[in-house]
């Protein structure tokens, strides 16, 4: 069963209109990627779902409601979590208070066994519980900003460029926790990613929008056979060659 | 007996710091430099005045009064300008035009309501003091202790809320990054309307407080504007806790230097003494662009201690 679906989606910024025509399907336990070149909309996409980019035309539901019109602070209820490309914690705050307002919505006891839950993903976090979340390290952000969003524990996530300026040891970190979230965990994850090749790597179905329109959707597989696609808009031709 | 003079500077440090705290708290929450935040300052004024005088009993009594007044006024501008302009994205310079707007309304409603107060019950509305309602404690008038005391609790009631209260830890999630706080499930709205609430009753209960030190009239609260500015800046806009220091810099140098100075050059110089926060105002963006609450104090001490004395003996 698909949890989110997005139908014939117009939306930009203002008179600004960014995506035409957009659909977009994702279930549970399943990673699908949005791939692109840069500028191509795929963030807009992501803002679209949750309430903060304007919508023209189309519909979004998620879990069987209709959520666009929704603000993001009640499409946060519904289930639905965005780890967003930048700004993704709050620097000023303990890496508990982080936690704790991620999980905002939740009851005391919720939220500590969600907090427990999030720090036995990643384990690392336990040692800097009163550290100023602004004081840590790339890879540390991203794991605190990945528990983030599995504390209101959603039935699907959006990751903006997750891998973005990361060491390709600590990449391949964050990947294994993706394929871990949706193998343990079952939830549905919406990647938006600039490296084509890592997220092709792990995802059971993927999208390629360019200029604001879907230009392929597919298995990984199908578009790395469509080598035109793959070297014309994501630059993979030496990944495709080597294939 | 404590000193007269530390009484006054005392008194208007922490006066100062209470009306400032609530143009810094918006300021960082919204991001909005609000004008008509004296007009808050007045409303407490008024309040405390009408009561006093139509009621009876002590002044402080309607405090509590002031502060809700002043925070309906606060929530009031946040609904009616700060809030539509904020979804039209406006930008925060047509904010702070939209503030004087706010305000000027607001002086005009003031002075419709002295003259009302003038008019009908006969009221010295349009200039009032109330000192001798005051009362007087180890010879120091109730406001020197009150606006101290006031102050003190307000700063650790603030610092416990805003780190032991789910909703103080959401207030500061707003102020770091509004747009994660939106999507992690946090009503940013009503987090903005709380500090505009607490802001506005703040500068109330400061207002209510003033016309048992200073004279009430139409514009007490927009006189101080441009002190307001200058302790918010002086102590940091991005620091909550730097509107204290601020006010005790700004408070403390303008009561002590014009008083230096009195003694010198005489009553001359008192219509020039608010040049002494512009001066200050002046010398803390030259060196210390970020206000006092971001001075690295534990660096200035170091240097004070180790590079000092090591220069001077080579």
């Amino acid at each position: 069963m698909k949890v989110l679906k997005v139908k014939n989606l117009n939306s930009g910024y203002g008179k600004l209109h960014v995506l035409f025509d957009i659909n977009v399907e994702c279930g549970k336990s399943e990673i699908v990627s949005i791939l692109g070149p840069n500028g191509s909309g795929k963030t807009t996409l992501l803002n679209s779902i949750f309430g903060l980019a304007d919508i023209f035309s189309g519909s979004i539901f998620f879990d069987g409601t209709q959520i666009n019109g929704l603000p993001p602070h009640k499409i946060a209820r519904t289930g639905l979590s965005y780890l967003p490309q930048a700004d993704k914690i709050f620097e000023d705050l303990s890496v508990e208070e982080n936690l704790k307002m991620a999980g905002y919505i939740l009851d005391s006891r919720e939220l500590k066994d969600s907090i427990d839950e999030a720090l036995s993903l990643f384990p690392v976090l336990k040692n800097y519980m009163h550290r100023k979340a602004g004081t840590l390290s790339g890879g540390e952000r991203q794991m605190l900003a990945i528990a983030m969003t599995l504390m209101r524990r959603p039935k699907l996530i959006m990751l903006d460029e997750p891998l973005a300026g990361l060491a390709p040891i600590i990449c391949q970190k964050i990947l294994e926790k993706i394929i871990e979230l949706r193998d343990k965990l079952k939830i549905g994850i919406l990647l938006v990613e600039q490296n084509a090749a890592k997220a092709l790597e792990i995802s059971d179905k993927c999208y390629v929008i360019v200029s604001g329109k879907i230009v392929f959707s597919g298995k990984p597989d199908q578009l790395l056979e469509r080598g035109e696609v793959a070297e014309l808009y994501l630059g993979m031709k030496s990944e495709v060659q080597n294939k | 007996m404590i000193p007269p003079t530390l009484v006054d500077a005392i008194t208007y440090s922490s006066l100062l710091g209470i009306m400032t705290f609530g143009l810094t708290f918006v300021r960082i929450t919204t991001g909005v430099w609000n004008v008509a935040h004296g007009a808050f300052v007045t409303v407490g004024a008024y309040v405390v005045f009408t009561c006093t005088n139509l009621i009876g009993g002590n002044p402080y009594l309607y405090l509590p009064l002031a502060f809700i007044m002043g925070s309906i006024t606060s929530v009031i501008e946040y609904l009616l300008i700060i809030e539509p302009l904020r979804k039209r994205e406006a930008s925060t310079t047509l904010m702070l035009v939209s503030t004087i707007s706010f305000d000027l309304a607001m002086l005009s409603i003031i002075n419709i309501y002295a003259d009302y107060l003038q008019n009908v019950f006969n009221l010295p509305s349009k200039n009032f003091i109330m000192k001798k309602l005051d009362f007087t404690l180890f010879e120091a008038p109730g406001i020197f202790w009150v606006s101290f005391m006031f102050l003190i609790a307000f700063v650790i009631v603030l610092y416990f809320v805003l780190h032991y209260t789910k909703v103080g830890v959401a207030l500061r999630a707003c102020v770091s990054n509004p747009a994660l706080a939106n999507i992690t499930g946090i009503n940013v709205i009503y987090i903005n309307l709380l500090s505009w609430f607490i802001s506005g009753g703040l500068a109330g209960v400061a207002g209510g407080l003033l016309p048992l030190w200073i004279q009430g009239k139409p514009i007490v609260g927009d006189s101080f504007l441009a002190l307001m500015f200058c302790v918010s800046i002086v102590g940091g806009v991005e620091e909550i806790y730097g509107t204290v220091l601020g006010g005790f810099l700004v408070g403390f140098t303008q009561t002590l230097v014009t008083l230096g100075l009195y003694a010198i050059f005489g009553a001359a110089v008192i219509p020039y003494k608010t040049l002494i926060p512009m001066m200050i105002l002046v010398l803390t963006l030259l060196f210390a662009p970020k206000g006092l609450a971001k001075i690295n104090w534990k660096k200035m001490l170091k240097i004070a201690k180790i590079g000092g004395p090591s220069k001077w003996k080579v």
